[in-house]
């Protein structure tokens, strides 16, 4: 085995006695407040090592967190005036999970507002900044996980994706990103913002660890309407530790949509470097088909339609009565105009999509716009199950363009489209998927996505471990 | 006054009060009587990051109401979610159930049949849905309209409701209270909420009079103010069209104080609900199997029992009505005449006059406690035979009530045995003659006859019948009037 | 004038606003009123999409629970920590407007 997980190895070490306990997090918090100043990565930071470690899987294991999970005792903002001083008195189930295994988290990473952006940007706390440029956007709305895990500080760290929001910035940043099926974590805790798309998912700076997080997060929850029972057993776990199976490239079937290959903004470096990477995994005996699927050029609309009527409900609770900021004097208004001013503290991007989600629910805009998205989420779900079933993934560039600019101006239309359109299916199907990268071109990450079938996460993150050995 | 047809129509807020937890979480259904603000959780105080988790129960309960309405039953749950802004409602939106949008009522289009006045009506039941209870405010000054801020307890947020609409099918607050104290008994029956619970049902009542536009009175919290709220808002619309005022389409508030309706200020065509499928719910079959198994388990309704009660026990049919208008003393009723051969319809009057009168209605549900009906039985058994005079039967249940046994009664009163015939003959004689005065007064006047009677009862402690002592006492004062006027 | 940008007037900016229960400033109004104009036109690319009758709204099987505590957690007025607490009742605003 060339390549091991870092958590792994530590954990491994730590129950030979060859390692102290405390190092793992010790260091991580010393990275953490090196980088921070530079890269804005955490909203919340812890600055001490606990005095006692539980014991565990993640034992040890420092793991940076997304500020949209809550966590008893610790400030939980998504990244908003409204929620800036919140500390909740309860914890996602996916926080005790992990305190329950051991791990450390060193701190509530940045994010867009309630998630709501691509870049990374919409955060009341300022942007996070791309640990391999600067000058660049990580990529949003898991910003400063990405940035966490990237530039060192931790192996581990927690996104969510909605539309993409773990697979953007991993690409972005060259880390691997994962998100689950849906249904497969928790997301008792996740601060909504589109409930029916919302997933917790792990992101890490190699594949074993990648895998070893999920086998440990992922599992039934009572407290989860939506929650499953996966069909893994022990499989994850032995993914984690095991060699990389390189059986697996005679038996891999991959389908390429051609449109999104061919969109008009996708970046010409970008497209030589998938095929380029394909044509290898080809060599190694994998089936290569090229598809053509017109819809999924509006994958990103119908997804909008159904993300933004989502959040107008989802974000409806933040009035400052019970919890939040609260901006407006009690006895001086009645409660219309004191939730008004209250929730006048949300940020543009969060306004308008609530906003807009609210005119598409409203009288006579229902049928023509969310019924509408209701269907043709359903014929996507359809064709691309299609595609699916003879045990095929679906593969393309983590990203089609580069990283953008942290000040990029996102009123380009078409450029989102271009980086939604091949990561939205899989939050419109539920289905899982995987962004690992593939090395760099002068400097930028490049990256491939894979969306496999519900349940397929076995075969992604095999895929995952043979890519990382080939490839990086 | 002016004659135009009153429309009214009803919505009917129930807590399943049966339940042990809330709709979502798992947060006690029985919140009364607890410090405000402690039986919550995340989940039913809407924080970030909570979800609903549908309690299995409840739907068992709402089906069991669909099947006694006679309802069309959905063929799977779903939910939507209803939004407006309430300090009450936690998430600023309610999950409910919805006709439309992809999602269904529970059930829809049923009927429960009620009496008013001896005449059988229908009232049709339009849908029924499942969902939340908001919090409950109260108001520093006590009152909505000088409050300067609210105060909310969410510790009944979460709480199933089961909201019945009817269609506008009443006319009258008579009907209206006569339909809702049916289907108070119904939902009794079924053992789906207690209605001694204070605020356990809650109504809106759509009032319009002929040609004009439909008010809603919300939120009304007993039967005797719904007829109050109904009778001051159709006095108002009338008052309003006799100035030729036009009566707007509008929700007012019941203000119990002032006994009046309050207007909002909201317009409802402001109101947008934005209803839409909720995301975190998805819906769930209702299999024909459970429903049937449901169907099974259904106990025999008030209309059944009235009519059965009649039929095996020869109930009057008003009798046969108070007594199974309460489910426990319906039951009662029938456990006392398992151990009696009287008639049915003298242990009905007994027990609806005499032992419901001693105990109270808000006791009935404890009636087979305070009384066990083998004791009700035996007092009922002794009069049958004729030991006891109903006079002695009707002194006895206090003391039943009061938890002693009937012969230990009868015996240390000296009331067992009956006095009749012709040892009360000789008794009603010895008396007549004891008291010359008395009888010379009776002579001149039948009412002063009462006098011997209660003479008689003392000298016979109580045992002699009092319609034959009547009776005998009339006989002989009419045979001495013969004789005066022979004379 | 297209058709958006006659929908889009000071009237729906005022309605979106008090649904969604924002106050908005002048600027906020003007700007929200370009963007929806330019965001409803990308949106409005799925119109003419060929649709059947299904319509997805979840993505897993519906679940009930047991009438009973089936899990733990946290309970009671803690969970108010950031409430304005009179007596134990969470203060709120006024909800007659008078």
């Amino acid at each position: 085995m060339k390549k091991r997980g870092k958590v792994v190895s530590f954990i491994e070490d730590l129950k030979n006695g060859a390692t102290d306990p405390y190092a793992y997090v010790e260091r991580a918090l010393e990275e953490a407040s090196r980088k921070d100043p530079v890269l804005n990565i955490f909203i919340t930071m812890k600055s001490e090592v606990p005095d006692k470690l539980v014991n565990g899987k993640l034992a040890g294991v420092p793991i940076a967190v997304k500020d949209n999970i809550v966590t008893k005792g610790l400030r939980t903002t998504c990244a908003s005036r409204i929620l800036e001083n919140f500390v909740p008195q309860y914890s996602a189930t996916i926080v005790k999970i992990l305190e329950r295994e051991g791990a450390v988290i060193i701190g509530k990473t940045n994010m867009d507002e309630f998630a709501m952006g691509a870049l990374g940007t919409t955060s009341a706390f300022g942007p996070t900044l791309n640990p391999i440029n600067t000058k660049l956007s990580p990529g949003g709305s898991s910003s400063g996980s990405a940035a966490a895990v990237a530039s060192g500080v931790v192996d581990l760290a927690l996104g969510s994706d909605t539309g993409g929001s773990i697979r953007l910035p991993a690409a972005w940043t060259g880390i691997f990103g994962l998100k689950p099926t849906y249904g497969a974590v928790s997301r008792f805790g996740l601060i909504s913002y589109a409930d029916s798309m919302d997933q917790i998912g792990p992101m890490s700076s190699n594949a074993s660890d990648l895998a070893y997080l999920f086998s440990i997060i992922s599992s039934f929850d009572p407290l989860d309407p939506t929650s499953s029972h996966n069909p893994w057993g022990n499989r994850i776990e032995e993914i984690a530790s095991k060699e990389p199976d390189f059986d697996l490239l005679r038996k891999l079937k991959l389908k390429i949509p051609r449109e999104l290959l061919n969109h008009p903004q996708a970046e010409e470096y970008v497209i030589e470097e998938f095929w380029r990477k394909i044509s290898t995994l080809e060599k190694e005996g994998a089936q290569v088909e090229e598809i053509s699927e017109p819809i999924l050029l509006k994958v990103p609309q119908v997804y909008y339609v159904i993300a933004f009527s989502e959040a107008s409900s989802n974000l409806a609770r933040f009035d400052g009565v019970r919890y939040g900021s609260r901006i407006a004097e009690l006895e001086d208004n009645d409660w219309d105009s004191y939730y008004m001013m209250n929730r006048s503290l949300f940020g543009w991007e969060v306004k308008r999509r609530i906003m807009l989600g609210a005119f598409i629910l409203s009288k006579g805009y229902y049928e023509m716009y969310y019924s509408l998205a209701l269907k043709a989420r359903a014929v996507i779900k359809r064709k691309i199950e299609s595609h699916l079933k003879d045990g095929s993934l679906i593969a393309t560039p983590g990203s089609l363009i580069s990283p953008l600019p942290i000040n990029y101006d996102a009123t380009d239309l078409s450029k989102l489209n271009a980086i939604d359109a091949p990561l939205m299916i899989a939050n419109l199907g539920g289905f899982p998927a995987l962004t690992v990268p593939t090395g760099s071109v002068s400097g930028t990450p490049t990256s491939m996505q894979f969306v496999g079938p519900s349940w397929s996460e076995d075969k992604l993150l095999s895929l995952a471990k043979v890519m990382e050995e080939m490839f990086t | 006054m002016s004659s135009e047809k009153i429309i009214i129509g009803l919505e009917i807020h129930v807590q399943l009060t049966s339940l042990k937890t809330k709709l979502f979480c798992n947060c006690s259904s029985n919140y009364r009587d607890m410090p405000p603000n402690t039986n919550v959780c995340p989940i039913c105080l809407g924080l970030p990051g909570s979800l609903p988790v549908v309690n299995k129960e409840a739907v068992k309960k709402a089906l069991l109401v669909a099947l006694a309405l006679n309802m069309k039953i959905s063929n799977r749950v779903s939910w939507a979610r209803k939004h407006y802004f309430y300090p009450d409602l936690p998430k600023n939106y309610q999950i409910t159930q919805y006709e439309g949008k992809g999602v269904a009522s529970i059930a829809r289009e049923g009927y429960l049949e009620y009496y008013v006045d001896g005449n059988l009506k229908k009232a049709r039941i339009r849908r029924i849905n499942l969902e939340e209870d908001p919090g409950k405010i109260i108001y520093h000054t006590g009152s909505m309209l000088t409050s300067k801020y609210s105060l909310i307890d969410y510790n009944r947020s979460g709480v199933a409701l089961l909201e019945i609409v009817t269609e506008p099918d009443f006319s009258s607050p008579k009907e209206v209270i006569a339909f809702l104290q049916e289907l108070r008994s119904v939902l009794e029956y079924l053992e789906v909420a207690d209605f001694n619970l204070e605020g356990s049902m809650r109504v809106d009542v759509n009032i319009s009079i002929e040609g004009g536009s439909r008010v809603e009175v919300k939120n009304i919290g007993s039967i005797s103010e719904i007829e109050a709220a109904i009778l001051y808002e159709v006095a108002r619309q009338r008052s309003l069209r006799e100035k030729g005022i036009k009566i707007e389409m509008e929700t007012r508030h019941w203000d119990q104080e002032r006994k009046a309706t309050v207007g909002t200020r909201t317009k409802e065509t402001e109101e947008d609900y934005r209803y839409f499928p909720d995301p975190n719910l998805p819906p769930v079959e209702i299999e024909m199997d459970y429903l049937e198994g449901i169907a099974k388990e259904m106990p025999e309704l008030p209309n059944a029992k009235r009519e059965r009660l009649i039929k095996e026990y020869g109930l009057s049919s008003y009798l046969s009505y108070v007594i199974t208008s309460n489910k426990k003393l319906a039951e009662y009723f029938e456990e006392v005449m398992k151990y009696t051969k009287i008639d049915g319809e003298k242990a009905a009057a007994l027990i609806v006059n005499d032992l419901v009168g001693w105990i109270g209605q808000e006791r009935i549900k404890d009636i087979g406690k305070l009384v066990p009906p083998a004791e009700m039985a035996n007092l009922l058994e002794l009069l049958r035979k004729g030991d006891i005079s109903i006079k002695i039967a009707k002194e006895t249940i206090p003391e039943l009530v009061s938890g002693r046994k009937t012969t230990e009664v009868l015996l240390s009163r000296g009331w067992l045995g009956r006095i009749s015939g012709k040892e009360l003959d000789e008794i009603v004689e010895r008396v007549m003659r004891e008291n010359e005065k008395a009888v010379e007064d009776a002579l001149r006047n039948p009412k002063a006859i009462q006098f011997l009677i209660g003479k008689v009862m003392e000298v016979t402690n109580k045992k002699a019948d009092p319609k034959e002592t009547y009776e005998l006492i009339v006989k002989k004062i009419g045979e001495l009037q013969k004789r005066t006027w022979s004379n | 004038m297209s058709t958006k940008e006659r929908l889009v007037n000071e009237e729906l900016i005022e309605r979106l606003s008090w649904l969604s229960r924002i106050k908005l400033s002048v600027e906020e109004r003007e700007r929200l009123s370009k963007e929806i104009v330019m965001i409803l036109g990308y949106i409005d690319d799925i119109l003419s999409l060929d649709v059947g009758n299904e319509e997805i709204t979840h993505l897993s099987e519906g679940r009930l629970r047991e009438d009973s505590p089936i899990y733990e957690i946290e309970m009671g007025r803690e969970l108010l920590g950031q409430a304005i607490l009179e007596e134990g009742y969470v203060k709120g605003p006024k909800v007659f407007k008078g």
